[in-house]
């Protein structure tokens, strides 16, 4: 696999984390601690994603085998992936139906990307990557337009006092931030099919996924100023804030950003539950049972997305953290293993 | 794949071309009389079977041919009046069939043939075949001559530079257009028979010194895996040469026009000539040369760029107008400004049926009527436009059923898809889904489906060039020619090949 299709379905995974864990989930709640929570979660990120993709990829492994000791690694990853599921799916279906589509259709669409999710897992990793290059390319130039277009909304005076958070509410935002960074373990299954890592490459992109997570809320908290508390999805606002000569109200056409960003990060965890459900049970292509397993995931977070803030944030990130932290050793495991051999 | 239990269950049902039973070889008779009525009962009362027995010396013998597979006068100037009046044809029956072939005629292809399959087959595609009494052996000469079409502009591919010549129905012709064009003995077309009953030639055509060797085997291989028992059209072995799996794009190109059949050939792909259809194959094709044209090439190069990007609004504007005007209109009325909203809305409200079933109803009444265009007999084709024009113009606005804003999506529409009419089969479905899906879910439907499509497309890599190059993944070299033409002085500096295309060094 192409190293710039690697890293571009890796920064645009992370891109739709900044819609992703707001205000909603009780984490980021002040327009600061997404601001500084945010570009210290990236750079968290890099430092633990890159080693570990270089190992992945020099040593050209796979997080899971067929033996039976590591089945259990697999079992660990799904519970993982699985969780992730049900949280991200909750916060992007509550998204779609208050700022999207009203009513059913929006289950529908959310129902909708999912499906389309499990097409990219099937297609597979190389056609996932060439899709993201061209939807990463499509999202920056976006991403662009709208700043622009919003520029003359923007206040620096929204910004003062620059830091309004306690460094505990930082601190629990930038584990939430880590912990529900699956493209740290997903991105494991491919980085060991892509050619071998530059550094010109990694600072690119990562300095690009760097620029995405700090201008982005820096940007949302200089349109709305204190608003951007109460916001849901402050970040995506961004977009209703924009006009283009007589033109206003574009959030309809740059909500494409959002939802491909989340459509990559579903098609690579669900990719990486395949990798795992296949070595679990033993033998290649259980779609059948991957679609199953999905849609009922899928059903749970549709359940869980208008109740979602009524679950206590800590119990929320414990919860991430401890599957984290677990899968963390889980893609740990074969490097050390090896290094044994 | 969940869907495998109702394949196996599909396939039972069919039985493969290859499982029908095969004929035993049966060997060429001594006895004339054998051979003779052999024939007759394998061509059964074709009428077409011309069987006119004489005397070489003293032996019995045949002339035996296919009456309109042959030119009657080059048959018997060439072949019939040597062989009759000739003295040298002397000694054994076996004798005189090798001093017919190598003495006698000496200038005319001449074909193996030792076994009764052989020979129909040679009688079928317009081969003479003498035989005489007593001898094993047979003389098959070449004597084509069955009515064919002439050289003429390809109507599907009009340029406004380049040749005014296109493929034709037969394969030699194809050849020599071919032949003509890169006269190097690097220039290679292999051939080949395929289906059971038509024996269709497929000619395959590469240049040895650039073409990738593992591409020409994997196109060989696929060819000699297809099943067939008729091939009456390159269509049919498309699918053959393509990605498998569903996908609204094709990995295979068509062309009608040798010299970019031969421009394509010069980039190392791999060219596939199918005898009795006019259209040409072409491995492995790119996404981004559905927007080239050969003009492109003879224009100067910002002529050349205003067209390509002309052809990609063009198409994008012919996908996606109708769709986004029904989201937009339906969804998301705040991104319209005020007047414009105000004049949709008006127009809308006297209209009995919703926005969707509105634009569903008129771009089939579209289809619809282009279909009919198409194989109208030219003399009422202007009826047609006519009733076509004032129908769904007129009667249907001043009516009421249709508002006028819809009716200039659909001309907008139906203008940008002729533009690029390589895509017309993908832009007329994907119109039709889009305008589903943004009827229902909006422009976030729509960008959905868009991914959707766009993984589809990068899936597709039937031969290790993905369909997507030079764009994903990206390729700086290649990028001189994809949008942008660069001039020739740039562009003949380094020959770039299909193969370089391959952004991907996979373990």
């Amino acid at each position: 696999m192409n190293l710039n299709h690697f890293l571009s379905v890796v920064v645009l995974s992370r891109l739709s984390s900044l819609l992703l864990f707001t205000p909603i989930t009780g984490f980021g709640v002040s327009a600061s601690d997404r601001i500084i929570g945010e570009g210290i979660a990236t750079i968290i990120v890099a430092l633990i994603s890159v080693p570990i993709y270089k190992a992945y990829q020099k040593r050209n492994l796979s997080p899971v085998s067929a033996s039976s000791k590591e089945k259990l690694l697999s079992v660990v990853l799904i519970v993982y992936f699985s969780l992730w599921l049900i949280l991200g799916g909750a916060v992007f279906s509550y998204f779609a139906s208050t700022q999207l589509l009203e009513g059913d259709i929006s289950q529908s669409f959310f129902i909708l990307t999912a499906i389309i999710a499990l097409y990219g897992a099937y297609v597979g990793a190389q056609a996932l990557g060439r899709c993201s290059l061209l939807l990463l390319t499509v999202s920056a130039a976006g991403t662009a337009v709208m700043l622009v277009l919003s520029m003359g909304n923007f206040t620096q005076y929204n910004l003062t006092p620059a830091l309004q958070s306690r460094p505990v509410s930082v601190a629990e935002y930038i584990a939430f931030s880590v912990a529900s960074s699956t493209e740290i373990i997903a991105g494991c299954f491919i980085a060991g099919k892509t050619e071998s890592f530059k550094g010109r490459n990694l600072r690119i992109w990562y300095g690009l996924s760097l620029v995405f997570s700090f201008v982005l809320p820096l940007f949302s908290a200089g349109l709305f100023g204190d608003l951007a508390n109460e916001l849901p999805f402050p970040v995506f606002k961004i977009t209703s804030a924009g006009n283009y000569i007589l033109f206003s109200r574009l959030d309809a056409v740059f909500s494409f950003i959002w939802i491909a960003a989340f459509c990559v990060k579903l098609t690579l965890i669900l990719y990486a539950a395949k990798e795992c459900l296949d070595k679990f049970i033993g033998r290649n292509n259980n779609w059948t049972v991957l679609f199953i397993s999905v849609m009922s995931l899928v059903l749970l977070s549709l359940f869980f997305a208008t109740r979602i803030s009524v679950i206590p944030d800590k119990i929320i990130l414990m919860i991430l953290l401890v599957s984290f932290l677990a899968a963390a050793a889980a893609i740990f495991w074969p490097i050390f293993r090896r290094k044994k051999a | 794949m969940m869907f495998d239990f109702l394949k196996k269950a599909i396939d039972k049902k069919y039985v493969s071309v290859n499982d029908m039973q095969e004929e035993p070889e049966v060997p060429i008779s001594c006895s004339l009389k054998e051979n003779m009525s052999y024939l007759k009962a394998k061509f059964g009362g074709s009428f077409d079977l011309l069987i006119r027995e004489v005397k070489i010396g003293e032996n019995d013998a045949a002339f035996i041919v296919c009456d309109g597979m042959c030119n009657n006068l080059f048959l018997s100037q060439s072949v019939i009046w040597p062989i009759l009046n000739s003295k040298k044809i002397v000694g054994t029956p076996e004798e005189k069939i090798e001093i017919i072939k190598k003495v006698v005629i000496t200038d005319i292809e001449k074909i193996q043939t030792d076994s009764m399959s052989k020979v129909i087959s040679a009688l079928t595609s317009g081969f003479i075949v003498v035989m005489i009494d007593g001898s094993a052996k047979v003389a098959t000469f070449g004597v084509q001559g069955y009515p064919m079409r002439g050289i003429d502009e390809p109507s599907t591919e009009v340029q406004e530079r380049g040749a005014r010549e296109g493929f034709v129905e037969n394969f030699k012709m194809n050849a020599s257009l071919v032949r003509r064009r890169l006269q190097t003995p690097d220039a290679r077309i292999e051939m080949m028979q395929m289906g059971k009953s038509s024996a269709t030639r497929v000619c395959i055509c590469y240049m040895n010194d650039r073409v990738d060797k593992r591409i020409l085997s994997d196109v060989k291989r696929r060819l000699n895996s297809a099943e067939f028992d008729t091939v009456f059209e390159s269509g049919y072995i498309q699918p053959y040469l393509d990605q498998k799996g569903l996908s609204f794009f094709s990995g295979v190109g068509v062309t009608e026009r040798p010299d970019v059949f031969c421009s394509k050939l010069t980039e190392g792909r791999i060219g596939i000539i199918v005898d009795g259809t006019p259209f040409a194959l072409i491995v492995p094709y790119l996404f981004i040369e559905n927007f080239h044209s050969f003009d492109d090439y003879a224009n100067r190069p910002y002529y050349a760029l205003f067209i390509r990007l002309l052809k990609i609004i063009s198409f994008f504007l012919s996908v996606f107008t109708p769709g986004i005007y029904v989201a937009v209109a339906t969804f998301s009325q705040e991104l319209l400004p005020k007047t414009l909203l105000f004049d949709i809305i008006s127009s809308h409200a006297k209209t009995p049926f919703p926005i969707l079933l509105e634009a569903v109803i008129i771009h089939i009444i579209f289809e619809v009527m282009r279909e009919a265009g198409l194989r109208l007999p030219k003399s009422i084709g202007h009826a047609a436009s006519i009733v076509g024009g004032l129908v769904i113009g007129e009667a249907a606005v001043s009516a009421g059923l249709i508002a006028p804003p819809m009716l200039i999506v659909v001309a907008l529409t139906a203008i940008t898809s002729f533009v690029v009419p390589n895509l017309y089969e993908p832009m007329a479905v994907l119109r039709l889904i889009f305008i589903f899906v943004g009827g229902i879910m909006g422009l976030y439907g729509i960008g959905v489906i868009c991914i959707l499509i766009l993984l589809n497309m990068c899936r597709i890599n039937p031969y290790g060039v993905p369909f997507m190059s030079p764009l994903s993944p990206f390729e700086t070299a290649a990028i001189r020619d994809t949008v942008l033409r660069l001039g020739w002085k740039q562009l003949s500096r380094r020959k770039m090949k299909i193969q370089d295309l391959n952004g991907e060094r996979c373990k």
